[in-house]
């Protein structure tokens, strides 16, 4: 087996199960945003009715240009008579605005100076800002996942004093308080900030007075490049990586940076080896599979799982990343199968079997029900982390789920 | 504002009516555009996504492509799909994007159709249009394509306009064929929900075409003034007006519309989609006595179904209007129209979900209509 995957050039085929939280969902992480949509109808329905299933349906509304105000250049005009009217129509006014504008916008050349100024001086009130919803751009510089961190971010204000603080940054759900780095960081005076933990915009401010950004997810990797220009916060790359070495490499990182003692790990590797022997007891040789959806690291993850005995046999993958180039030469030896899910496989083809997966693609194209659901890591993170997973894994591999209900439930999102 | 959505969501767009109509007939569909277009329509827009074989594919659609109109990319994309599995056609649907630069479908689907041997169609859907125009135009190309002439058999009937995004994942339209059935009609092609190309080869022997949705309409047309084959604008919804509607099918000059015998303007007001209200309505003026029902068709209207009371509404503002400007005493209509209700009014809700509007929320709830009743009304009344 080889980890090169040949660039591809095929119509790619969307699984029931792909997806994960839209950039619509992270950025309502801020708390006091509102959001408008400017496009055709058919691009802003799954998000509409995704943050209705969530129940954020009232912070999202919609603003359909016709095709004549695209051609006619009334489309900027259009943007400012919507959102004043959205404005002037909410009862609670957002602290933020988001416009959301679609790939067409690209091709359009829009002026988006053209509304935003008269926005911000008729509501002095709402910081309006443009986002962008446009896969169109996916394999750019700025890509939708990269820029809506960065305008997340780029909403926090100078400050002149720090704080004994640090952000997480690019994970969608914050890392249990039992986490051996928040503890430890804890313990050395340190608070830990995450966006979800905020109520109030006022609040959500408390990020700019930290001392270090932790980048918990490649996407954020450019806003908090951002945020040390702007702000003066340092930062250290912490996508979640399951090798003991990797994790360790990050702590080794942050801890320098915060210049505080470093994390003891011994007793947590041996805490993990131990977790993960009971694990391979379960699993019996039972075949694992891991879908790139459910974790930014799917090669760290399988070589931890198959250096402890673990059968991962799968992984579902579009392309290796750069950062994760080592782990997969050193799983080659295993050899585990790559599989592209974007790739369309007639159903006498398909695969029907109880793996235990990793991820609700691998648990669908697998045609298995026991599936472990997690989506861009969670909150996974670390050796405590890795005991999440051991735990989830065990779960998984005995009780089959519904795996339609489960998509459903977690709203993923294309 | 017209434009403006701060309530509902937008409706099904008309590439996810392409897609839905030829879902089921062996072809390769191929959305033309990036990953959150198809997003959009297998995620919202088909309740039979799940489980299936369907070769609806997408053609990640990127910004270099379509500046530089590399049209060259998609079909030798398409090329290297049918090597999979060689479809029994192959259709390309616009999204907005390609719309933007001008792309030319029906161009690309000739040159497809030459490199390929596979009848090939182009859809400039552009994501702006409703779902029924998709409906329609899917339709139509199939029955102009592959419908070939036929001698008329008695007692045969195709049903035209049956795709999932109006009646779900068949439930509905097995029932209506049921409905037929037991009045002595055989049903030769449903395309959009059953039928294949070989079905559709067919459809010309039927003696007449039962349209159940406005996407059905121009396909009939096109049977019509083609094979001379006569149709009809209904569902057969309640006893006494499926007798109606059954009857008028076996008379040698079969109505395009039945209108119920009497209604004025009254209290009671249907929200949808405007063949499924005609139908609704018949069955309330017929079979339950009913009269003062009044239609506000949400899509495309179908003006032979519309008496001078009712209205359209393209909009949240005009449907918030419509529902508003009166003192309903119910309102029959998709469970998200509810929230339009004003503070203070009245109205009963009887929710009928349709999946153009709430999609998933309410397709596990989605109303047969051909078993809509009373019962129904009373209950949520």
């Amino acid at each position: 087996m080889s980890t090169f995957m040949p660039a591809r050039n095929c119509l790619c085929y969307s699984s029931p199960a792909k997806g994960g939280w839209s950039i619509v969902r992270v950025s309502l992480l801020v708390p006091e945003s509102y959001q408008l949509f400017v496009g055709s109808p058919a691009c802003m329905r799954h998000i509409k009715l995704s943050c209705m299933s969530l129940g954020t349906g009232d912070r999202v509304s919609c603003l359909f240009p016709e095709e004549s105000d695209v051609v006619s250049g009334s489309y900027e005009t259009l943007i400012f008579d919507g959102a004043c009217d959205l404005l002037t129509h909410l009862v609670k006014k957002p602290k933020v605005l988001m416009i959301f504008v679609t790939c067409m916008d690209d091709l359009l050349g829009t002026d988006h100076e053209a509304f935003l100024a008269p926005l911000r001086k008729r509501f002095p009130g709402v910081r309006t800002i443009i986002c962008h919803m446009n896969p169109l751009m996916a394999e750019s510089d700025m890509p939708p996942g990269v820029s809506i961190h960065d305008k997340m971010y780029g909403l926090l204000d100078p400050v002149e004093e720090k704080e004994r603080a640090v952000n997480f940054i690019g994970n969608h759900i914050a890392y249990p308080e039992q986490n051996e780095l928040i503890c430890h960081l804890k313990e050395h005076g340190f608070s830990t900030y995450h966006v979800s933990q905020f109520h109030t915009f006022q609040e959500y401010q408390r990020m700019a007075c930290a001392t270090l950004t932790v980048v918990a997810a490649p996407p954020a990797l450019y806003a908090a490049r951002r945020m040390e220009e702007r702000l003066g916060i340092g930062y250290a790359g912490a996508t979640p990586v399951y090798t003991y070495d990797e994790i360790d490499g990050i702590y080794q990182n942050v801890c320098s940076y915060l210049d505080i003692p470093a994390v003891q790990s011994k007793e947590q590797r041996e805490r993990v080896d131990e977790r993960l022997k009971r694990l391979r007891e379960v699993l019996c040789g039972r075949p694992v599979a891991i879908d790139h959806g459910a974790t930014y690291s799917p090669f760290s993850m399988a070589r931890l799982l198959l250096d402890h005995g673990i059968n991962v046999d799968t992984i579902y993958i579009t392309e290796c990343p750069a950062y994760e180039k080592e782990n997969a030469a050193a799983i080659e030896k295993y050899g585990v199968e790559l599989i592209r899910p974007e790739v369309f496989v007639p159903m006498k083809y398909r695969r029907k079997r109880d793996s235990v997966c990793i991820g609700f693609e691998a648990a669908y194209l697998e045609g298995s029900p026991y599936v472990m659901t997690l989506s861009a890591d969670d909150d996974l993170f670390g050796y405590e982390g890795i005991m999440m997973l051991a735990d989830r894994m065990e779960d998984a591999a005995i009780h089959a789920m519904e795996l339609q209900e489960l998509i459903d439930d977690h709203v993923l999102v294309v | 504002m017209k434009e403006l959505s701060m309530r509902l969501p937008p409706f099904a767009g008309d590439y996810s009516g392409v897609a839905s109509t030829l879902f089921l007939m062996g072809g390769l569909v191929v959305i033309h555009g990036s990953d959150g277009c198809i997003g959009n329509y297998a995620g919202y827009d088909e309740p039979r996504w799940y489980g299936s074989d369907s070769m609806v594919l997408y053609s990640e659609l990127r910004e270099i492509d379509t500046v530089l109109g590399n049209d060259e990319k998609l079909m030798r994309q398409i090329e290297e799909a049918v090597k999979i599995q060689r479809p029994a056609f192959i259709c390309i649907a616009g999204t907005p994007v390609p719309m933007i630069v001008g792309t030319d479908f029906k161009g690309i689907a000739r040159a497809v159709e030459q490199r390929t041997g596979i009848p090939s169609f182009g859809f400039p859907t552009t994501g702006f249009s409703l779902y029924d125009t998709g409906v329609s135009s899917a339709l139509c190309a199939m029955v102009e394509r592959f419908c070939t002439p036929a001698e008329k058999e008695p007692g045969t009937l195709n049903i035209l306009g049956a795709d999932a995004i109006d009646f779900c994942t068949g439930k509905a339209v097995r029932s209506i064929k049921e409905c037929c059935r037991l009045h002595g009609f055989r049903v030769i092609a449903s395309p959009g929900m059953d039928a294949g190309i070989e079905n559709i080869r067919c459809m010309a022997r039927a003696s007449c075409n039962l349209v159940i949705s406005s996407g059905g309409i121009k396909a009939a047309e096109y049977m019509k003034k083609t094979f001379g084959t006569p149709y009809l604008i209904d569902i057969p919804v309640g006893e006494k007006a499926a007798e109606r509607t059954f009857a008028c099918m076996e008379e040698k000059e079969v109505p395009r519309v039945l209108m119920p015998a009497d209604n004025g303007e009254g209290n009671i007001l249907i929200l949808g989609e405007a063949v499924t209200s005609h139908a609704i309505r018949r069955y309330l003026i017929e079979d339950c006595s009913m009269d003062g029902v009044t239609i506000c068709t949400l899509f495309t209207p179908v003006k032979e179904t519309m008496n001078e009371n009712d209205t359209t509404a393209t909009c949240e503002a005009e449907i918030e209007a419509v529902i508003n400007g009166k003192n309903w005493r119910v309102i029959i209509g998709d469970p998200l129209c509810r929230q339009l209700i004003a503070p203070g009014r009245d109205a009963d809700f009887v929710e009928v979900p349709h999946i153009a509007i709430s999609s998933k929320l309410y397709w596990n709830s989605h109303i047969d209509p051909v078993t809509f009743s009373l019962k129904t009304v009373k209950e949520e009344a």
